[in-house]
């Protein structure tokens, strides 16, 4: 059976197989660096991205032995997305996955919020997802081939005080995603979201013991979510294991919402 | 720097080539005749796809975003588009 033309080959860690090259943002903690931990053991060759934590991306390249190579990048500077998936092309090769992990939280009551916190959190959220789509697209469909995965949370789909700002903007990528899945699928580019569940990462460490309890006492599945079980789910999607999905979102989230 | 009947012959061969169309071929399209609607019935992807050809056999830079609608108006006015590029490229 031939595989669609925009499919992404099985990765292959056989010798002279080519590796297809993924890109994640926001790499270096948390579901990003499980991420992209799992794309380098099934055959992927991974650029991330970091932006503070310069030891945690080193070492983790440094763990991974030349199967992934760090990147730094800023979502909210306008000409980054672009310059970093020309470098990528360039030092890794041509992007086959774009993975839109990388994201900004913080929290703030709606009726307090200042105008410039508003703007910061929807142009780094959904803004920087836009322009990193916007930068590989094109290669993309020039080669008839790439799978992207958006990062969405919780919030989207389940309100949470404190998080109007943030809420949009994870709302706005799952619209970007149906969107968009809709404007390259005719190249057989595809595109699709995960909503990870409460998942203990450095992002969300600020988070009151009392909430959190709150929150995973609606979870069936008394392990709770890992960021390892995000990436799985992140993974397939990038794949040619789910060449017959896109426009779709996952929630991975251990019967949260059940 | 090519001259623009090369750049022009060339670019119907990268937009057979690279977009796959089917039954055309390069010497069927006019310098004028457009390449959207009614004309070779392009689409905006088929614009994107070009972009990333031309850039790859011309070795400069196009973002999509800052290129305007006119330039994928006919052969014509990209070959003009490409030719400018070349010449602001720095040697």
């Amino acid at each position: 059976m031939t595989a669609p033309s925009g499919s992404v080959p099985a990765p292959s860690s056989g010798a002279g197989a080519a590796r297809p090259v993924a890109l994640v943002t926001g790499g270096s903690r948390g579901i990003g660096r499980a991420t992209v931990t799992l794309l380098a053991a099934e055959g992927w060759n991974v650029a991330f991205t970091w932006r503070e934590n310069e030891a945690e991306a080193r070492a983790l390249a440094e763990r991974l032995e030349g199967r992934a190579v760090p990147f730094r990048f800023d979502l909210r500077d306008r000409e980054a997305a672009g310059r970093l998936a020309r470098e990528v092309e360039e030092k890794v090769g041509p992007i086959a996955g774009l993975v839109n992990n990388a994201g900004v939280r913080r929290d703030g009551l709606l009726a307090a919020l200042p105008d410039a916190e508003w703007e910061d959190l929807l142009d780094a959220n959904l803004g920087g997802v836009f322009r990193c789509c916007r930068a590989v697209i094109p290669s993309m469909l020039y080669r008839r081939r790439g799978s992207i995965v958006n990062v969405s949370s919780m919030t989207a789909v389940h309100g949470l005080a404190g998080q109007t700002a943030y809420g949009a903007a994870k709302a706005g990528v799952l619209g970007l995603t149906r969107s968009l899945a809709r404007e390259v699928g005719s190249r057989g580019l595809r595109v699709n979201a995960v909503i990870p569940g409460f998942v203990p990462t450095a992002m969300v460490a600020d988070v009151p013991p009392e909430k959190v309890k709150a929150l995973r006492s609606a979870e069936a599945l008394p392990a709770g979510v890992t960021p390892e079980g995000v990436a799985e789910a992140i993974v397939f999607l990038l794949s040619d294991k789910s060449t017959s999905i896109t426009g779709q979102t996952i929630v991975i989230d251990a019967g949260l919402l059940a | 720097m090519p001259d623009t009947s090369a750049v022009r012959s060339r670019i119907k061969t990268l937009l057979v080539e690279s977009l796959h169309l089917q039954g055309t071929s390069p010497s069927d399209i006019g310098d004028e005749s457009p390449l959207f609607g009614d004309g070779l019935g392009l689409d905006s992807v088929d614009a994107l796809e070009l972009m990333v050809a031309l850039e790859k056999e011309y070795g400069i830079r196009i973002e999509g975003h800052q290129v305007g609608k006119e330039t994928f108006t006919s052969i014509s006015t990209l070959a003009a588009f490409v030719q400018e590029r070349l010449a602001s490229k720095p040697s």
